[in-house]
């Protein structure tokens, strides 16, 4: 699992991850994801278009993110997952419940709105 | 003398006080841990053997493995069905990497370094994982082998021990319910969280609820299982209720895949209702739909952790790979479940399946 992190000069942050999110790929990138973008409250996407797998801890990681950072007037936009991804998101209703977008344009609109 | 290793991490290993272990696992469970020295240990059928495997596919006297220089070292010692490391039989002395494994028979058999802390660690979890595992278990109904509506299951916990559970009974006179679970993570506190959930539904003790109504069913979990009152947990859920009178199957899901009804002479159709998982979105309203159960009909109802395996060469599976596998001629007979289990085995990459794998088989007259 890698993970990228940057900060935009629009404000937001771009997070990119690479690899699979199951329960280890979870565990190697939730504790740095959460430190880098909740206590500065960020509006931040990521970018899913790297990532072959998501299980349910990643879908647990991006809620409890997303509500964390709604909390601290930030937001999360995930993007561009691919379409086992999606499949998996799809089944899970989790566009009702999070913000996904299918490209980095329309991402970073919704992050800024 | 420097004693000199293959890298720099099994010499740091060392100096921590870490081991070479080889880990025993048998359908997905973790059967002997055994401490691997210098001195190599014989591994066969033979009583006589260190590490004795009770398989008609292992030999007396199979292979033998030894630490050398550092490193796992494991020989085939010319058996009969061989000893296989991803999927090729060892021809020679072969370095078993940390966190891999060799096919043995039935069995795998896994390097594992650990120190003896954590060893005793690991152990005491496993002694929880197995008490937790056991508890689900107690919980599944037996397989209805007779009458107008027959099951069969298969329910294999991961190593790791996921949330999958399911059940299955009578409602009254006319109605019949069957539903999965699957709790997001792994471990203990998911296992009782789907302990705690099957037990609700088995007692039937959520306030007003008509159990006949999957779509009220699945929003009064969802009153009471808030992910953020239960450390972040939620759970996925198919439900269904089958009324033998009108041939009718009203099911709801939340979060999960569709079940499949597969029936003579008819596509199989795919049983999913739109909604959110239990637990992620309060006061989400969860409606049921219906669909008729033609004679000869079979129910599928599975968990994802029955199709989201990797094969040997890395290649992800979906749930389009798994459908095949379903109905045809051996729909609803008893076994079937099993049957499909060892085609998903046969399928992933050797070891341990990632996620629980259940499936539960309804066969309908």
């Amino acid at each position: 699992m890698k993970m990228d992190i940057q900060d935009r000069p629009d404000g937001l942050v771009e997070i990119a991850l690479v690899g699979r999110l199951d329960s280890p790929g979870v565990d190697f990138v939730e504790l740095s994801l959460t430190a880098q973008t909740v206590p500065r409250g960020a509006r931040a996407i990521i970018d899913l278009s790297g990532v072959e797998f998501v299980g349910s801890m990643a879908i647990r990681m991006f809620i409890t993110l997303a509500r964390a950072l709604g909390k601290s007037n930030g937001r999360l936009v995930l993007h561009s997952p691919q379409p086992l991804v999606n499949q998996v998101f799809e089944t899970a209703s989790l566009h009702d419940i999070l913000a996904i977008e299918p490209d980095a344009a329309s991402a970073a609109a919704a992050a800024l709105r | 003398m420097i004693a000199t290793h293959a890298t720099f991490a099994e010499a740091q290993a060392i100096a921590e006080g870490q081991r070479s272990y080889l880990v025993v696992v048998h359908d997905e469970q973790r059967e002997a841990r055994h401490p691997v020295g210098v001195e190599p240990l014989t591994v066969g059928r033979d009583p006589a053997r260190q590490i004795i495997i009770d398989d008609a596919q292992v030999s007396r006297l199979h292979l033998q493995v030894a630490s050398v220089g550092g490193q796992l070292v494991v020989e085939d010692l010319g058996s009969s069905n061989g000893t296989f490391m991803d999927g090729r039989r060892l021809a020679a002395p072969t370095v078993l990497p940390v966190g891999r494994w060799v096919q043995v028979g039935s069995r795998l058999l896994m390097h594992e370094r650990r120190s003896q802390r954590e060893v005793e660690r690991e152990e005491e979890l496993e002694r929880e994982l197995r008490k937790a595992r056991g508890y689900v278990e107690a919980l599944l109904p037996p397989p209805v082998l007779a009458g107008p509506i027959r099951t069969n299951y298969m329910h294999r916990p991961s190593l790791q021990l996921g949330g999958d559970a399911f059940a299955y009974g009578v409602l009254d006179e006319d109605h019949v319910v069957a539903y999965l679970i699957d709790v997001s993570g792994h471990g203990v506190t998911a296992a009782m969280h789907s302990v705690t959930v099957l037990n609700v539904l088995k007692q039937r003790a959520l306030p007003v609820a008509d159990f006949r109504d999957p779509g009220q069913v699945l929003c009064h979990l969802n009153d009471m299982f808030p992910m953020d009152a239960h450390d972040g947990m939620f759970f996925t859920i198919w439900y269904g209720v089958y009324s033998a009178s009108r041939r009718l199957l009203s099911f709801a899901s939340g979060g999960h895949h569709a079940a499949y009804l597969h029936a003579p002479d008819r596509a199989p159709a795919a049983l999913r209702t739109r909604g959110p998982m239990i637990g992620g979105m309060p006061g989400y309203h969860y409606q049921a739909q219906t669909a008729t159960v033609p004679p000869g009909a079979t129910l599928y109802v599975f968990s994802d952790g029955a199709f989201e395996i990797c094969d040997a060469e890395g290649r992800q599976y979906g749930l389009e790979d798994f459908l095949p596998l379903l109905g045809g001629d051996g729909a609803g007979k008893p076994g079937e479940a099993e049957r499909i289990y060892r085609a998903v085995r046969e399928r992933a990459r050797p070891g341990p399946l990632d996620d629980d794998f259940s499936l539960l088989v309804v066969a309908y007259d």
